[in-house]
């Protein structure tokens, strides 16, 4: 019983040193350099402690406030659109028709290719001032737009970059839509219920423990995003599309001011967990889970 | 032919005594060098590193090389960790971070008769000097002047602008002759603020940054005339607006399809950088190197000059002397210079300059561009703080709001005052 026990431990330790040394101690030290003025070119024997003196400037960084604005709008906008994009396209493609195989791969190929510097830079082309969207406009008549050059539009083409890897939220509706058993649209269909109202009373509270998913897991990465900003538009024209974690890297990268960078990274780290912890404090209000209905034994 | 062997055997004879006690200590040494670059720098480095290696067989050299993307950041925790390579590539504003006080980088001086100072000017060597530290020594010299796309401007029946006059009296003409998608004058907020930065010292011959005071030089009215003469470079179509701009996103200029198209038609650039606008511009296109403006009665130009960057040794490397030989083969060794060539811009020495002279290994725009900075007259030197990312960020955010229509010029011009003068009391320390 010991030798398996040990057994099991070495096969884990890989793992646990990994965790380790990757990811708990950048965790801790930047918590410990929040509250210090380490600069990177330093040695960070040099740092001193500080004590809230970031915190304190992060509360009069207008920088902050508007960088904290744009990323929030960022998430209000792209999650909730994400998500109802990605189920409505799961849905489509739950039904059975010819050939749907294909097009299930082919809506999952965007997310693999995700949103990676090509994709970005890619982007950057497609929205650009006489980029394949503009032209595309004026062949059909239009008005060119300037996507990226217009603090109101840029946000919205980061957010599109962000809708168009839809490919993972998708397949997880889709698995969720699968498991519907089938007899309660039968037993729906024979009392008459419209298509909407078997949607809205069958399929959307049966798939509420997927979206719960789905939310928290779209949330957090929309928080984290870095690619779009960083490679499209650099977070401009005027920070419109200056999201935390761009400033995050931009402190400690760019200027090396690691101890403030550390202490936006952990006001990130709060803001998530504190949408996480409301998230799954009001899960009990809204998520449906199929034991609730005496079906599990 | 004969006085070129003449000068490269005795170039040749001056590094082997300089080598000389290296190869007398013959006790293994394992050096590590770091650089950024292209591929054919890569290519040109490596070849440079076997040749030295050949000639001095006891010393081994590691190479690590990356792109420009992400070095500062790597090198930067190598040297916070203790753990940077014997011979390093920077750039010449990195000694404001790395080596405020000058011992921050081993101090060249320290290495008499291994490296050949006499070869570099006197600026280079002074700008590359720390509070009487030697912290390293630059492969070239380099400077922003203007280049003009003079296929473009042959269209629009003008010449080259050789007077800040002529640059602005091209706008208008560009865009009634050419249509409006036509600018004689590309620039980024980047090198807006450096053209600024000329045209101001221009005006009042002062330092820009007074490094005691740790403010600004020019007074509220100079700052205003410079957000002013921005409004009138947009307003005369010089240079694209800052939404136009904006447009293509995050690109670098030379990218842009207007530049490589010659619509944008001149840049005010590095010359150590000019290359690569000349590269992306499409086929039958020329670009010219312009004569420098000058205001009525200038005394100086303004030019933005220093070190295109440096080659440092660490300063706790135990095989300082050997750096130091590797350092010489790449600056002044006939054999090293003739490998690397002019890829990291025109030699600043001066021996390594004949040698390229000799085998046709300088460009000729880049050539040009070296002697129109010799026969400027530069007399204030650029403080490295200019060059400082939070400063350079503090002129852009203002422009950029002055472009977008949210700063009046005199609002930009107080804001430099304030938000400039702000970092530059927290940067310079």
């Amino acid at each position: 019983m010991y030798e398996n026990k040990t057994t099991g431990y070495l096969y884990i330790a890989p793992f646990l040193l990994g965790l380790a040394t990757f990811t708990l101690f950048p965790f801790l030290s930047s918590f410990l350099l929040s509250f210090s003025d380490y600069q990177l070119q330093d040695p960070v024997a040099q740092a001193n402690f500080t004590g809230l003196t970031n915190y304190r400037e992060m509360a009069a960084d207008a920088t902050f406030h508007n960088s904290l604005w744009v990323t929030f709008l960022y998430v209000f906008v792209t999650v909730p659109l994400k998500l109802a994009f990605a189920l409505f396209i799961a849905f489509v493609l739950n039904f059975k028709l010819r050939g749907i195989g294909f097009f299930r791969t082919a809506y999952y190929v965007p997310s693999i290719l995700g949103g990676s510097v090509a994709i970005a830079v890619l982007w950057r082309y497609v929205f650009a001032g006489d980029g394949l969207i503009n032209q595309v406009s004026i062949w059909l008549g239009g008005e060119p737009l300037n996507w990226l050059g217009e603090p109101g539009y840029a946000l919205f083409t980061i957010v599109l970059l962000r809708l168009w890897q839809f490919g993972s939220a998708m397949v997880v509706f889709l698995a969720g839509l699968q498991n519907i058993p089938t007899d309660l649209y039968e037993a729906a269909t024979i009392d008459g219920a419209s298509k909407w109202r078997i949607f809205f009373t069958i399929t959307l509270p049966l798939l509420t423990p997927v979206i719960f998913f789905n939310f928290i897991m779209q949330i957090v990465q929309a928080f984290q995003e870095f690619n779009g900003p960083y490679i499209i538009t650099g977070g401009g024209p005027l920070k419109s599309t200056y999201l935390l974690p761009l400033m995050i890297y931009e402190e400690a990268f760019k200027y090396f001011n690691v101890g403030y960078a550390s202490a936006l990274s952990w006001a990130l780290f709060v803001i998530i967990a504190i949408f996480t912890v409301i998230a799954f404090t009001s899960a009990k209000y809204w998520v449906f889970y199929g034991s609730e209905r005496g079906d599990k034994k | 032919m004969q006085r070129r062997s003449l000068l490269l055997g005795g170039l040749s004879l001056a590094a082997t005594a300089i080598a000389a006690p290296a190869i007398r200590a013959a006790s293994p040494v394992n050096l590590r060098m770091s650089w950024w670059g292209g591929n054919d720098v890569h290519r040109a480095q490596l070849q440079a590193l076997e040749a030295f290696q050949r000639r001095h067989p006891h010393i081994r050299i590691k190479a690590e090389y990356t792109g420009w993307a992400g070095h500062l950041e790597r090198l930067t925790t190598q040297i916070a960790g203790g753990t940077a390579p014997d011979v390093m590539q920077i750039n010449w504003n990195w000694l404001r971070l790395f080596s405020r006080h000058g011992d921050g980088f081993y101090d060249l001086n320290r290495l008499p008769g291994l490296i050949d100072l006499t070869q570099f000017p006197e600026d280079a060597i002074a700008m590359s000097t720390v509070e009487g530290h030697l912290n390293g020594l630059p492969p070239s010299m380099t400077a922003r002047l203007f280049y003009f796309n003079e296929t473009t401007f042959s269209k629009a029946g003008l010449s080259v602008p050789d007077s800040w006059d002529a640059l602005l009296a091209a706008g208008p003409i560009f865009r009634d002759r050419l249509g409006p998608d036509y600018f004689p004058l590309d620039v980024n907020f980047q090198d807006l603020t450096a053209m600024l930065y000329s045209w101001q010292i221009q005006r009042r011959p002062a330092p820009f940054i007074d490094e005691v005071t740790r403010e600004l030089g020019p007074d509220l009215s100079d700052l205003t005339a410079m957000a002013e003469f921005y409004q009138q470079l947009v307003a005369q179509h010089v240079i694209p607006s800052a939404r136009e701009r904006a447009s293509y996103g995050n690109v670098q200029p030379q990218e842009l399809r207007p530049w490589i198209s010659g619509r944008y038609a001149g840049t005010y650039q590095w010359t150590s950088s000019v290359g690569k606008f000349a590269d992306t511009l499409e086929p039958g296109q020329r670009l010219t190197l312009a004569p420098y403006p000058m205001l009525p009665g200038a005394s100086v130009a303004g030019l933005l000059y220093k070190p295109s960057m440096m080659f440092a040794i660490n300063r706790d490397t135990p095989e300082a002397e050997a750096a130091a030989l590797l350092v010489n083969f790449m600056l002044n060794d006939p054999e090293g210079v003739a490998i690397l060539g002019a890829r990291r811009g025109v030699p600043a020495s001066r021996a390594a300059e004949q040698v390229l002279a000799a085998n046709g290994g300088l460009d000729p725009l880049a050539l040009a561009g070296k002697r129109q900075v010799e026969s400027l007259p530069r007399a204030i030197h650029l403080s490295g703080y200019f060059e400082h990312a939070r400063v350079r960020d503090g002129f852009n955010d203002i422009l950029e709001k002055q472009g977008y229509g949210r700063l009046t010029p005199e609002q930009a011009g107080k804001a430099f005052n304030r938000e400039i003068n702000a970092i530059l009391h927290r940067v310079i320390r």
